[in-house]
């Protein structure tokens, strides 16, 4: 039972991991994370590669939309934007994956700023219809720009090489979208719980007074898109590395629903909700996969259910957790946690 | 010449069936503040309903037309009461991702129901052509207009001249006075998803007919967006129009542009290049009121 | 009657209204009205509901522009700046009603306070580099001494601000205002909504705030026992005009002040 939490200096008070038992959990992840590509056979080590991509760009909606208010129906465009961008300087300019990546995530940056600079004017529901009329956009963009984007057959990319390796397997991807996903969560909780960060939340409570006290309304915003649609960029830049082939297919409205889906899930304004959203909305099609093909055998109809069947599930869980656990995933740890933090005194 | 008027006529059609949709998502917005992203599935459900009708129980297309109406109007109370009412006053991210999410569970189940596939009506409507000096009108298109019309007609006359339709007015001007005047607001509210339901219905079996149902019919509703927010969310007169302009607009688009350009797509694109231009110059569209910000 | 400024003859206005006019759709909330504030002192602002008192502090922190007239701060003209601007320009102000992040701890309402007085950017906060954690553990230090030490709040700063009584909000409230380091604050009815203890406490600390950080106040009050306490310069509204100015003494005197509170009857 933890009975305090005293601090003695402002140093660890404002510490990122405030107890020793926080961070020998972490080491503990850390250490099974570093191990379970070894145990981890290729659709799990797939299945784990997804999600750690999924969970970038996730992350980034949830700092525009959890954060900051500004609701995004374009963050698969911006995921588009970074994959475009990193597979085109990659394959026509050779550049090294190290460099592709920030470029598309720069691009994709700029995106945001141009997307973003409406929200000057216009709020709320308004926005929304906005960012979905920049989504429609950029998948005709994607579409029709053959020189750059290689129209619908899209543009291949060839493996990242990193010191004379050859990031060509799953099993090595692995490391490098882990990696990735795991600074962007560092980064997510650095500027969150400092100036830009309370700049944020203040700008979706309370607009009008934010500005009041000295928090430049249209800077702030602007800075959410960016740092966003930066996310959603290297997001998109790793989905080239990871699957070797990007097309205007890959980034359509249905992927910005999916990770709207992932962040209410998850928990709007959470961090570890949002990984756990990321997780919890990539594995369900595939548990449904699962349940379907052990249906074949007594059911052989069920395969022509398996799609329509994944919609429903995913809209029943949109709604569900909308009314019954509007604070989602993350609300639902913290529960849990209470109760062993109090574990055996109260029930 | 004759390529321009053909496409002002078609552009026209579509437009009306347009602005019908607009009308009931427009009703919504006002009495509730929710934008609805499930009014494409709405539509795709109505034209199902009514070709059920018509083809497992042989109903001719007036009747059938009726059933999907009353059909319409349950799930529109139905999908208020169970799923809109819970979150009431929420953020505006819930109520739109719980429209979606609704989206979701109807297009499934529709393809559960009804498969996938590409289905036709059978033959409703006479089939000459309306014949305008050097416009022709295929049947299909006219017949379906006329319908369209009709029912904005009556959904118009309704909100003007019906008791309960002053009430949804006075509601969606003033909630609280509303209330203080002993209006139900719940009902009203339920109403106006109802009848959202049944404007999409409508439009969804006029659409249908023109062009054959299938559970992805309901994409179509996102073209609903440029129409409403040219108009401004809570201005009827500005659904109308909208829905006119857009119609036309996108016709004209993919009737001259289109060809020249290899992946197509300018007829989808051009009313949401429209809606941005529209947000950046008028933020709450033609007819909209603008929002009063308060300490 | 509270001590006055320090130099009874320094008459620099920190703030200057000049003919300052605003309506809302016809209807005048403040017609031509003129006020000077000299600095260091408290000010207070009275009249009866809808005199434009609110308004004329929306003027000034930026909420509304005025139709006609100008706004002064140090001689420097404000007219058109964008609140947040007016805020780094050090007016602070708080709300009738509070208007505090009700989501957030105590501790980072109050560090928002500080937002424009703060230079790290996003990417030195991701990357957490070491000028940006040292301007966040600079800024902790300042707010524990500053504010919470000075407003006798450290208990509070851990607490979600929703879950505190009206009392203590107005209270977190005046110490966002306070991490801005304001030159000037506003101060929208300090003690409507408090018991008699509260208040008390609400009034010693906007004296200290004037006598220990030498910061202008002006403040809006309905609790004439607060006003005449505390106040040097009291300026009588009514129905959007000036009607009266003086020390606390000369408005309790005033037959146009009486008037207005008490109608025309009177």
């Amino acid at each position: 039972m933890l009975i305090g939490n005293y601090q003695e200096t402002y140093r660890s008070d404002e510490a990122l991991l405030r107890t020793p038992a926080v961070r020998g959990w972490m080491a503990a992840l850390l250490a099974l994370a570093l191990l379970f590509p070894f145990v981890a056979g290729d659709y799990l080590l797939y299945l784990a590669n997804l999600m750690g991509v999924l969970a970038i760009a996730a992350l980034g909606l949830n700092i525009l939309t959890g954060f900051t208010g500004q609701i995004s129906l374009g963050h698969a465009a911006f995921m588009g934007v970074g994959g475009f961008g990193a597979a085109f300087l990659a394959s026509r300019l050779s550049l090294p994956f190290w460099l592709a990546v920030p470029a598309g995530g720069a691009m994709a940056c700029l995106a945001g700023v141009v997307v973003g600079v409406p929200s000057l004017r216009i709020k709320g529901l308004y926005l929304a219809i906005a960012t979905l009329a920049a989504q429609v956009i950029a998948e005709w963009v994607f579409v029709n720009w053959t020189s750059a984007t290689g129209g619908i057959r899209g543009l291949n990319v060839p493996p990242a090489r990193l010191l004379g390796l050859s990031l060509d397997t799953d099993f090595k991807v692995y490391f490098l979208v882990q990696a990735a996903a795991a600074a962007h969560v560092w980064f997510a909780a650095n500027l969150l719980r400092t100036r830009w960060g309370r700049a944020f939340v203040a700008v979706r409570d309370r607009d009008i007074a934010a500005e009041l006290i000295g928090v430049p309304l249209f800077r702030t915003k602007i800075l959410s898109f960016m740092v966003s649609s930066w996310y959603a960029g290297i997001a998109g830049g790793l989905w080239a590395y990871f699957v070797k082939v990007v097309t205007p297919e890959n980034f359509p409205l249905s992927l910005s629903i999916q990770l709207l889906a992932m962040v209410i899930v998850g928990g709007l304004g959470s961090i570890k909700g949002t990984l756990f959203g990321a997780a919890f909305m990539t594995l369900v099609p595939e548990a449904l996969k699962l349940l379907v093909g052990a249906l074949r055998a007594v059911w052989p109809g069920a395969q022509a259910y398996l799609f329509p069947m994944r919609d429903v599930v995913f809209g029943a869980l949109i709604v569900a957790f909308l009314i019954f656990e509007p604070h989602g995933l993350a609300e639902v740890w913290n529960r849990i946690k209470r109760f062993f933090a109090l574990w055996p005194f109260e029930k | 010449m004759d390529l321009l008027l053909q496409l002002l006529a078609s552009g026209v059609v579509t437009g009306g069936i347009y602005a019908l949709v607009a009308v009931g998502f427009v009703i919504v917005y006002k009495a509730t503040g929710v934008i609805n992203f499930a009014t494409g599935e709405l539509m795709m459900l109505g034209a199902f309903f009514a070709y059920t009708a018509m083809t497992a129980a042989r109903a001719p297309f007036a009747l059938a037309l009726l059933l999907a109406v009353l059909a319409a109007a349950g799930l529109g109370a139905l999908v208020e009461r169970v799923v809109l009412r819970p979150l009431l006053g929420q953020r505006a991210i819930s109520v739109i991702m719980v429209t979606i999410g609704l989206s979701s569970i109807f297009k499934g189940l529709a393809q559960m129901i009804w498969s996938g596939e590409y289905r036709s009506f059978p033959p409703i409507f006479p089939r000459a052509p309306l014949v305008l000096g050097p416009v022709i009108l295929p049947a299909r298109q006219v017949w379906p207009f006329a319908i369209a019309l009709l029912a904005i007609l009556v959904v118009g006359l309704g909100f003007r001249f019906t008791r309960t339709g002053t009430a949804m007015r006075a509601t969606a001007d003033d909630q609280q006075a509303a209330y203080a005047m002993g209006i139900d607001i719940r009902r009203v509210f339920s109403l106006s998803w109802s009848l959202a339901a049944v404007t999409a219905a409508v439009a969804g079996v006029v659409v249908g007919t023109i062009g054959g149902i299938s559970p992805q019919l309901g994409a179509i509703g996102l073209r609903m967006f440029p129409v409403v927010i040219l108009g401004g969310l809570d201005s009827i007169p500005g659904a109308l129009l909208g829905g006119v302009a857009i119609g036309v607009l996108e016709n004209l688009a993919g009737g001259y542009l289109d060809p020249l350009l290899e992946g197509g797509g300018v007829k989808e694109v051009v009313p949401f290049a429209a809606l941005v231009a529209i947000l950046m110059i008028r933020p709450y569209g033609l007819f909209g009121t603008r929002e009063v910000e308060r300490l | 009657m509270a001590e006055g400024p320090a130099d009874p003859n320094d008459d620099r206005a920190i703030l200057a209204v000049e003919t300052l006019s605003l309506s809302f759709g016809g209807l005048a909330a403040l017609a031509s009205v003129d006020l000077r504030v000299l600095a260091g002192a408290i000010t207070g602002i009275i009249g009866p509901n809808g005199a434009g008192k609110t308004s004329l502090l929306n003027c000034i922190s930026g909420f509304y522009r005025p139709d006609h007239g100008r706004v002064l701060l140090d001689g420097q003209e404000v007219t058109r700046l964008p609140p947040d601007r007016r805020a780094a320009l050090g007016i602070a102000r708080t709300f009738q009603n509070v208007s505090l992040f009700e989501g957030m701890t105590v501790l980072d309402n109050v560090k928002l306070g500080a937002h424009a007085r703060l230079r790290g950017g996003a990417v030195s906060s991701m990357l957490r580099l070491p000028w940006a954690v040292r301007e966040e553990l600079r800024l902790r230090e300042e707010v524990e001494r500053e504010v919470f030490d000075f407003l006798e709040m450290e208990h509070l700063r851990r607490r979600t601000v929703g879950s505190l009584s009206f009392g203590l909000q107005k209270r977190v409230d005046l110490a966002r205002a306070l991490a801005m380091r304001p030159r000037l604050l506003l101060l929208d009815e300090p003690v409507a909504g408090m018991n008699e203890e509260e208040t008390e406490d609400m009034a010693r600390f906007i004296l200290d705030v004037q006598e220990e950080r030498g910061i202008t106040v002006v403040l809006i009050e309905h609790d004439m026992g607060v006003v005449m306490d505390l106040c040097h310069r009291v300026v009588a509204l009514s129905f959007g005009e000036k009607i009266a100015e003086g020390t606390p003494g000369e408005i309790q005197r005033d037959p146009e002040v009486v008037r207005a509170y008490l109608g025309e009857a009177a």
